[in-house]
């Protein structure tokens, strides 16, 4: 068993134990996603009803996950694993120096995957459009995930894209792009509908691990900001404070 | 003895390692020149190039996720083709269009049959007003690294080859033109023309049979005043063609913009993608941290271009400006999409046309 397993093992438990502190349901809708099993590829989704997720949504900073904490969180246990190991096998043998760099190549290589999973789910405000077999999820600072549900034929030009509802209502964006990455958004809708959890899972095979990083989101009310934005042809992107324009 | 198999093994090993994925098999472009007029053509023939069909009749739709781009293509494939054709110098005043127009004096239209920054393919019929067809074939072409390469260089587009190929066509057909088919293309075009603001004025001069080609059977004199009415009413209507192309000239430039850097990042991974899948082929992948950080970021900025071009693809006909225009001592406005103010247009030359006639327009 590797280090990074052990680091996983210890996560999920030390995460478990805060949910079920916590007693939230979405709590632990956001534990199984991040430390379930990792999800792989879904080559071929089962079509389930789609749920409405359509609306504005913003961050909700009280349950998401700080992708910089996530992760020093998990070089601090990754260090005392090894400090163990280190002192369990006190001797300067080719085997043991081999288990060392490869535990800390495991580190390395969380932290890159880490790194690049947050950077794929930073954004704090969703606009989501949806209907007649078509998602449009618009997230600030980053490309729009766009779905058409009631087609088979990949929308990616290149590589391979499948979307759609799975049976438990969560709509799935999984791209498998050249080199073997493979990209998973998945969106689930708490119970009451108040909260939404986007979990981004990444693997490639250049490491040997998976990373998911999750981030809630709460319905807001469009136009009440004093910040707005409009696309026009003249002037490109412009945005301007106070109401929105009719 | 053993260094006799090992050096072998050595180099084979080595030479496994080193070797370049083997290309992902497209045809080789054809590089075509653009022809160019050796004169200046003082009365050479107009052109109106319709905007194309985004999608080929009988073929699949293409994906709603696609079809904002695949539609701003339509727009800005023309405005290409028409560019091409104003650098031959061949040709009168090129038009965009935004809907076929049977007075045309030569009509350009087509369908788009594949677009994906690889390989653009187009459907096109050229025909005159005669309803002779000049040309009705598939032009294909596929785009090179050194075409992207040039992109950062030049304004020259991956597919010019393509849009050139078209030119040539058309003018080695104009070329053949006897004078004698050069005059009876524009009596039809003006003929044809007439018949719109008044059948019954004109229709006994032409009979269109059922391919669409055109059969004279007579000329208005010259002097006739109707006829000059209506020569002097389609005056108005190269204005107001010309404002309509003025639009597609400006979504072109604002095209510019991103179009072309979409393109090419779209190019850049369709054919990384398919080496690695002839490398997946041959074995293990050898992919290395740096090179997957590379793939997303391509891939980020290749979705990113996505939406910017569908945004200014469902921007353009949302802001399409009312168009103001002065007519016979009238200020006109006309409204809606390109198609609609077209349509408009149209119904007011008529208008127009039939007042000084006396009596009410044609429905």
């Amino acid at each position: 068993m590797t280090v990074l397993t052990n680091i996983q093992i210890s996560i999920q438990s030390s995460i478990q134990s805060a949910f079920q502190r916590s007693g939230f349901t979405l709590c632990c809708l956001l534990w199984l996603s991040a430390c379930g099993s990792a999800p792989s590829m879904p080559t071929d989704l089962p079509k389930g009803t789609a749920v409405n997720l359509s609306g504005a949504w913003e961050v909700d900073y009280k349950l998401t996950e700080n992708a910089q904490e996530k992760l020093l969180f998990l070089y601090e246990i990754a260090r005392s694993q090894l400090r163990q190991e280190q002192r369990r096998r006190d001797d300067p043998t080719v085997a043991n120096r081999q288990t060392v760099q490869r535990a800390i190549d495991d580190l390395n290589g969380l932290i890159k995957l880490g790194t690049l999973a947050d950077s794929m789910n930073q954004a704090n405000v969703l606009r989501i459009e949806q209907g007649d077999g078509y998602v449009l999820v618009k997230r600030d600072d980053d490309f729009a995930l766009t779905c058409e549900i009631d087609r088979d034929v990949p929308s990616l030009r290149y590589g391979e894209e499948w979307c759609g509802f799975d049976n438990n209502g969560q709509l799935i964006f999984a791209s498998r792009l050249p080199q073997g990455l493979d990209i998973v958004h998945r969106f689930m809708l708490s119970d009451n509908g108040n909260r939404l959890s986007v979990a981004t899972t990444v693997k490639t095979p250049a490491l040997s691990d998976v990373y998911t990083i999750n981030r809630v989101y709460m319905p807001f009310e469009e136009g009440g900001s004093l910040y707005n934005c409009e696309f026009t042809l003249e002037k490109k992107k412009s945005c301007w404070l106070g109401p929105a324009e009719e | 003895m053993r260094l006799r198999y090992l050096i072998p093994a050595i180099l084979f090993l080595t030479a496994c390692a080193s070797a370049p994925p083997p290309a992902k098999v497209l045809p080789t472009p054809i590089e075509t020149p653009l022809t160019r007029a050796t004169q200046l053509q003082s009365d050479a023939l107009n052109v109106s190039i319709v905007l194309l069909n985004a999608v080929a009749q009988g073929a699949e739709p293409v994906s709603r996720i696609y079809a904002p781009i695949r539609e701003a293509e339509s727009a800005y494939l023309p405005v290409q083709l028409r560019n091409t054709l104003d650098e031959s110098g061949y040709w009168g005043t090129v038009n965009v269009v935004a809907s076929a127009d049977v007075a045309a004096e030569v009509l350009v239209t087509g369908s788009i049959i594949e677009s994906d920054a690889v390989t653009l393919a187009l459907d096109l019929e050229v025909r005159d007003s005669r309803g002779h067809v000049w040309l009705q074939k598939t032009y294909r072409d596929y785009a090179t690294d050194y075409g992207y390469e040039e992109l950062e260089n030049t304004a020259d587009d991956p597919f010019q080859h393509l849009f050139n190929e078209i030119a040539n066509d058309m003018a080695m057909v104009q070329q053949q033109l006897s004078p004698n088919e050069y005059d009876k293309i524009l009596d039809s075009s003006m003929l044809r023309y007439a018949m719109l603001l008044s059948p019954e004025g004109f229709s006994r001069y032409l009979i269109i049979d059922e391919a669409g080609e055109v059969v004279m059977q007579g000329l208005p004199a010259r002097n006739d005043p109707l006829y000059r009415r209506v020569r002097q009413i389609r005056e108005r209507e190269y204005s107001m063609q010309d404002i309509v192309d003025e639009h597609f000239e400006n979504f072109f430039d604002d095209m510019q913009s991103i179009y072309p850097y979409w393109r090419q990042s779209s190019y850049e991974l369709l054919v990384y993608n398919g080496q690695l899948e002839d490398r997946e082929y041959r074995g293990p992948r050898s992919g290395s941290w740096a090179a997957v950080e590379s793939v997303y970021r391509t891939y980020k900025e290749l979705k990113l271009n996505e939406d910017e071009l569908r945004e200014l693809a469902s921007s353009f006909e949302r802001e399409i400006a009312p168009t103001v225009t002065e007519m016979e001592g009238r200020v006109i406005e006309l409204q809606g999409s390109l198609t609609n103010q077209y349509t408009t247009w149209r119904r007011l030359l008529r208008q127009i046309y039939s007042e000084t006639r006396g009596f009410a327009p044609p429905a």
